[in-house]
């Protein structure tokens, strides 16, 4: 009797000690509560949007149908390969300038000043993956911080979330001006996030923030694009 | 008989064991939060409010803006020579990114300041974006100026808090910060201006070695605390898991 008590003991004492205290507390969010609203897509448009990505239509629709991830993001082109088909950078880049939103206007703008001629203090990142999520209500970055527009997330490396691929506030410039669900255009952003992008994607991806969830459907538009940007370095 | 006493002495001194790890980790905590050593500045250091000011200053000297109005601002690591320790400790930083706008989104502007350097890093202006004849797309609007700010990164509220809730600075290889970091931002979920600050949990590290991160958050239109975070570890697919401090 006594051995089984003392079993149990120690058992009790193993399993408290593996996890600290603070992990029982409740931050009173609870990202299953909240989700992306049930939507149909036709076939012509997820062709288009498959097409217009470069990605299987198929998985574009299993990656659509996937809802929130444990975090409370919705991102889904962000664990989506692009097909293996031979399209060049700049063919994807012509594509993405045929991405249209639901008002009709271009997603995406060139920045005619933009040049790959960079200088002193900044790093130029070309032809990299971005895409685009939308968040539960609640969601902090991994840097702490409530988003906002002009956020994006990028790689983790180590397996440390802390350790992003670039560092935390750090100020990047694309070749483009992105159009924001909450109506301006955009090309200058800031590191505050870490994402897990699929193992495919570039190593300096970024996934844009794009607001709450019921802003999916402008991340849908935004799909997968091919941007350059510059980072600055110091 | 022999083997129960054999087992009852393994599980003891097991517990014992434990117990000692977790003393000694507490302890390690504990000096490293009293054994910070006061900064000694050796570079020109500002609070937010007052790295707000001069680069709305710089941006109107220099004619790039007439009314520069605040979007956002935050401190950085990223500067070469800022050998100060446990930086941000007195609520002041060396290097700030300041972006600013004008009310109607025509025009944005990032400025970084660097010490005594101070310089433009990116201008957009709506009328550069191409398609826009009819003015439909307009840049992140500007809506603060410094007074609208009620609340300064070296506020004694502000250093107080962080002593009160014990947030250390980032001192090690692990730590994701050096000192101290405070950002001034709009929330996009409720349109609230907050002052935020960064520091390291006094739990840090966790129990399996990693640097866990904390945050304070102040409401800069009123200078009302808002709430207190810190990371406690990671869920199986690397995620932070935050709870209330």
């Amino acid at each position: 009797m006594k051995k089984r008590f003392l079993v149990l003991l120690v058992a009790v004492f193993m399993i408290i000690s593996l996890f600290p205290a603070g992990v029982y507390a409740d931050l009173g969010i609870n990202y299953q509560k909240q989700s992306i609203p049930h939507f149909t897509i036709s076939k012509d448009e997820l062709e288009r949007l498959a097409w217009l990505n470069n990605v299987d239509p198929q998985e574009l629709k299993d990656a659509l149908n996937a809802g929130l991830d444990e975090n409370g993001k919705y991102s889904p082109f962000s664990n989506l390969k692009q097909l293996d088909n031979g399209i060049t950078d700049e063919e994807l880049k012509k594509r993405d300038l045929l991405k249209i939103g639901s008002d009709g206007t271009p997603i995406v703008r060139m920045n005619p000043y933009f040049s790959n001629i960079v200088p002193a203090g900044q790093i130029l990142r070309s032809n990299q993956d971005a895409t685009a999520y939308v968040a539960a209500s609640g969601k902090v970055t991994a840097s702490g911080k409530t988003p906002k527009y002009g956020m994006v997330a990028v790689h983790f490396a180590g397996g440390n979330p802390v350790n992003p691929v670039i560092p935390f506030g750090t100020a990047i410039y694309l070749d483009r001006y992105i159009s924001l669900p909450d109506g301006t255009q955009r090309s200058n952003y800031t590191v505050e996030d870490t994402g897990s992008g699929h193992e495919d994607s570039t190593l300096y991806w970024i996934d844009l923030f794009f607001g709450g969830l019921s802003n999916y459907p402008k991340a849908i538009n935004f799909g997968t694009q091919t941007v350059t940007y510059n980072q600055i370095v110091n | 008989m022999n083997n129960r006493r054999k087992k009852i002495i393994i599980i003891l001194i097991s517990i014992i064991i434990c117990a000692g790890i977790f003393i000694v980790l507490q302890g390690f905590k504990t000096q490293r939060y009293t054994e910070t050593v006061l900064e000694s500045s050796n570079i020109k250091s500002y609070s937010a409010k007052e790295a707000i000011n001069f680069m709305t200053q710089y941006i109107i000297a220099q004619k790039l803006m007439e009314d520069p109005l605040l979007i956002s601002i935050t401190s950085t690591d990223s500067i070469e020579k800022d050998k100060t320790i446990d930086p941000g400790k007195d609520g002041k930083r060396a290097a700030w990114n300041g972006e600013f706008g004008d009310i109607k989104g025509s025009k944005v502007i990032v400025c970084a300041l660097r010490g005594d350097i101070i310089r433009i890093d990116f201008i957009s202006e709506a009328k550069d974006i191409p398609d826009n004849e009819n003015g439909e797309s307009h840049l992140a609007i500007g809506k603060y100026r410094v007074n609208d700010i009620k609340i300064d990164s070296n506020d004694k509220v502000v250093l107080d808090k962080i002593k009160e809730l014990k947030l250390m600075p980032g001192t090690t290889q692990q730590d994701w910060i050096k000192g101290y970091h405070y950002s001034i931002y709009e929330s996009a979920i409720d349109d609230s201006l907050i002052l935020l600050i960064y520091g390291i949990s006094p739990e840090s590290p966790n129990e399996k070695g990693e640097s866990m991160m904390a945050i304070c958050e102040f409401n800069a239109k009123d200078g009302s605390f808002v709430r207190a975070s810190k990371k406690v570890g990671y869920d199986k697919d690397g995620r932070s898991i935050w709870v209330p401090m």
